[in-house]
């Protein structure tokens, strides 16, 4: 690759977003930082949208909590690490679960992360949330109320060749289901 | 789609003719081929002029067109080595070939510039993107900067 006499004549902006459409979530992110423009453009819902959309290839990022067993208490933390270079983030939750309420990762999958949580008693939520541009959407959950008669399962992935992000949702009765929603 | 025998002409901005095989520019530029197709295009006198392309570039992008319309099937690792050794220019040339490819809509050239532009930043610093890119000015008051770095502490 040929070394560029730097810097590179101003671009435009139009061609310039096509670049951080290609880059990593991180080189997004950085450029969220690189004037007052690129900050407010890019932490846009339909930016940070169209760049999920677009990275089909996972980061190299293992996501893992520090707390207890399976259900994550509200105190907990969650640390995001850089498999290929070890640095370790710690990320707030996207939500405030508080003392009476848990969470737990449902899936990752495209840097986006899955989570089932609970603010109090019953009211069972899911949410999936992007750590780097730190934007979230609430799904919703279709058969929240069986999970209290029954033993659900969930399961948070990318569909192949689209757009679309699939939680599936299992019980012990015979009841399997699977929703597809869209970033 | 073109005839294979068929030569269309494109002016570059210093008004010198280019005359280059149709369907090489049809395959490749979205523009042209919509030009050809809606049948504004007059093979006995027509020139396409392209005012904001001078002739060098123009040249390159010709010459990008007709590689990848007759090696279309060589395989990968050839077609991009070609592409690496295509983009050895100067920083102004990349930035030609860049607009030239936006304005003809070339769709895989511009990929290309957008790959290469994309692998200059990665796993870059704020201030060494802001070079590269050559934004002088962020704007941000020292209170924003302060609040930019606690809020995205991960990306300073």
């Amino acid at each position: 690759m040929t070394k560029f006499q730097l810097p590179l004549p101003v671009i435009p902006d139009e061609l310039l977003q096509e670049i951080f459409r290609r880059s990593s979530a991180k080189t997004v992110g950085r450029c969220m930082c690189l004037n007052k423009f690129w900050h407010r453009r890019l932490r846009q819902p339909e930016t940070c949208i169209q760049h999920m959309r677009r990275q089909k290839v996972l980061d190299q990022h293992v996501l893992f909590h520090v707390g207890y067993s399976l259900l994550l208490m509200g105190s907990d933390s969650l640390y995001i690490v850089n498999a290929t270079f070890g640095e370790e983030v710690h990320v707030q939750q996207p939500f405030r679960v508080g003392i009476h309420g848990w969470f737990r990762i449902v899936g990752v999958s495209n840097g986006n992360i899955c989570f089932k949580f609970s603010r109090e008693q019953d009211d069972i939520r899911l949410l999936v949330w992007n750590p780097t541009t730190q934007r979230s959407r609430e799904i919703f959950d279709p058969h929240r109320d069986h999970g209290r008669s029954y033993f659900p399962v969930y399961d948070f992935g990318h569909v192949p060749n689209s757009d679309a992000y699939t939680i599936i949702h299992m019980c012990k009765r015979d009841i399997a289901d699977a929703y597809v929603f869209f970033l | 789609m073109g005839s294979p025998l068929k030569k269309i002409m494109l002016c570059s901005s210093e008004k010198e003719i280019f005359s280059v095989e149709e369907q090489v520019m049809v395959q490749h530029s979205v523009i042209i081929n919509n030009m050809i197709e809606d049948g504004s295009y007059n093979y006995e006198e027509s020139k396409i002029p392209l005012d904001c392309v001078d002739s060098k570039t123009l040249k390159k992008v010709i010459d990008y067109c007709t590689y990848h319309t007759h090696h279309h099937n060589d395989n990968q690792e050839d077609l991009e080595a070609w592409d690496a050794q295509f983009l050895n220019v100067d920083s102004n040339g990349l930035y030609d070939l860049l607009m030239a490819a936006n304005y003809l809509e070339i769709r895989n050239l511009l990929d290309l510039i957008y790959r290469t532009i994309k692998n200059m930043i990665k796993g870059k610093k704020i201030d060494e993107i802001r070079r590269i890119l050559n934004i002088k000015d962020h704007g941000f008051t020292p209170e924003e900067e302060e609040q930019n770095r606690k809020e995205y502490p991960h990306f300073y």
